[in-house]
């Protein structure tokens, strides 16, 4: 396994891909698509979790906390999501032209979201020894 | 050290990362554009609809469709050409009929509450005033539906009587049910029946006579004002389009034993037709039924509508008049009444058929206007009128 300094470095460059990928999704200026694009943001979201898990190779012994966290990471960034359009909404007011990007932005925002909490759930696990193999020798502190 | 350096960013992870803002930025520009146009579009559409917008001539159009409305109105109420009576009205039956009015009133009450009263009018407080003279031909009767408590005898006997093989305690209360029920269906049949009217012979003329309204029910009935086909009974033809329930009425319940007791008359007598609020709906009913059923006494019939509502559209009230000209209709002008159904329900009209007289008594709520005390009083002191101004309102004197 990589170290995970690195694997975060990999993870952190994914979310955003996959951000913005949804951003465009979302922001299409094409007609009646509302439907196709959801379906594209969900396989894309399904996407993104597979492959963050993916170069965290998998890896199980997560505890309790971590998969808790999971749904409030996911909860959070469905919050998140609503708030940031509401806010796009206000500033849509002042000027209209900005609030139409609010779909990109909101999708955006949510993708980074389950993103980060994806990779926290990874990143929460018990470490072992066998993660931290500069520390091998040393009594484990956890 | 540059981050690169530790973790080399691959060519392609560039290339994708480029394309992605490059895509980014095209689709924003993308939606900037279709929002501008979107902004364009409607201020052309707000642009046109400004030079449309004109308050004086919208104010004129909101102003004009009022009135148009009423016109319409009217016109609906002025559609109907209906033929002139051949005789004048006579004012010294009209005191009687309205009389009359309040006696099948009298009638429908003392069945009501006394069980084995035979519908004589002789009986009656009212008879005394002018229908000594008259002899009573028959009395008509319709169901009811029930919508009062009715007092009954419990069946004590054939409670306490309770078969021996009744042990069970859910047995011996569905024995009590049954009783229970099998005795309220006796006393609902024995109730149901009431009065509608008379048919009486004078010197004079014959006097067929319908009491009005008694009951919420039948104010419903008298509201709910769907249309139906009014078919001819002989040869099944439509003439127009009535109000539903009271035609129903009328038909199902009342308009057999009405032809029956007519054609026993056997009397070259004028008939006279007549009848209070409800009354006078079903008077109009019998009227046009019986003189299309027995033509014999189609030329002889004369009826006289206290109260009525609007019955039928235009092509049935000109069929009427043509059969029935000498129509005569009195209405209280304070009367809310006459005024229902509402010239235009939705897609109906309704128009009202008859000669009409008016007069003002104005009593201040709605039943009092319409009581037949109150037409009664009116036409007691010649109160009603061909013409539609100077009106005197009459006072309404309650003993």
């Amino acid at each position: 396994m990589e170290h995970p300094t690195k694997v975060n470095f990999k993870v952190r460059n994914l979310i955003l891909d996959y951000a913005l990928g949804a951003a465009i999704v979302a922001l299409l200026p094409i007609a009646n698509i509302g439907l196709l694009q959801t379906i594209a943001l969900f396989i894309l979201n399904v996407m993104l979790v597979i492959g963050i898990a993916r170069l965290w190779r998998f890896q199980k012994g997560g505890d309790c906390l971590a998969r808790v966290g999971v749904l409030f990471g996911i909860a959070g960034a469905i919050v998140m999501g609503f708030l940031v359009w509401l806010l796009m909404v206000a500033v849509g007011v002042v000027v209209p032209l900005l609030g139409s990007l609010a779909p990109g932005v909101v999708a955006f925002c949510y993708f980074w979201g389950v993103g980060q909490t994806v990779h926290h759930f990874y990143l929460s696990k018990v470490p072992t020894v066998a993660d931290r193999p500069h520390l091998s020798g040393e009594q484990d502190e956890i | 050290m540059p981050i690169d350096r530790i973790y080399p960013v691959s060519k392609m992870r560039f290339n994708r990362r480029f394309l992605l803002w490059s895509g980014l930025g095209a689709t924003i520009a993308g939606v900037f554009g279709r929002e501008q146009l979107k902004q364009n579009a409607l201020k052309a559409e707000q642009a046109k609809l400004q030079q449309l917008y004109d308050p004086t001539q919208l104010v004129q159009t909101a102003f004009q469709s009022d009135v148009t409305s009423i016109k319409d109105l009217v016109a609906v109420q002025q559609s109907a050409k209906l033929q002139l009576p051949t005789i004048p009205y006579n004012r010294e039956w009209s005191k009687l009929l309205i009389v009359g009015s309040k006696l099948s009133t009298q009638q429908y009450l003392k069945g009501q509450y006394q069980p084995d009263y035979d519908g004589s009018i002789s009986a009656l407080p009212l008879y005394t005033k002018g229908f000594t003279a008259f002899q009573q031909i028959t009395s008509f009767k319709a169901a009811e539906r029930v919508e009062e408590s009715i007092p009954f005898e419990v069946p004590l006997a054939e409670l306490t009587s309770t078969p021996d093989n009744l042990n069970e305690l859910g047995d011996r209360v569905n024995h009590t049910k049954d009783a229970i029920r099998n005795q309220v269906k006796e006393v609902v049949k024995q109730q149901i029946s009431v009065y509608y009217g008379f048919l009486l012979t004078g010197p004079a003329f014959n006097l067929l006579l319908f009491r009005g309204t008694q009951r919420q029910l039948e104010w419903l009935e008298n509201l709910l004002a769907i249309q139906d086909n009014y078919v001819n009974p002989i040869n099944g033809t439509v003439m127009g389009k009535v109000h539903s329930g009271i035609y129903n009425f009328y038909s199902k319940k009342l308009a057999q034993s009405v032809r029956e007791a007519v054609k026993a008359l056997n009397s070259p007598k004028p008939l006279v037709i007549s009848g209070h609020s409800l009354g006078a709906a079903l008077a109009t009913f019998a009227a046009i039924d019986l003189a299309l059923v027995l033509p014999e006494f189609q030329p002889r019939l004369q009826v006289y509508t206290y109260a009525g509502p609007r019955l039928g559209n235009k092509a049935f009230v000109e069929a009427h008049s043509q059969l029935i000209p000498n129509h005569y209709r009195i209405a209280n002008l304070a009367d809310m009444i006459p005024m229902l159904p509402l010239s235009k329900l939705l897609t109906d009209d309704f128009v009202h058929v008859g000669e009409p007289w008016s007069f003002l008594s104005q009593q201040g709520d709605i039943m009092p206007n319409h009581l037949v005390e109150t037409y009664r009083q009116a036409i007691e002191q010649g109160a009603e009128t061909r013409s539609d101004k100077g009106f005197n309102n009459v006072r309404l004197r309650l003993s």
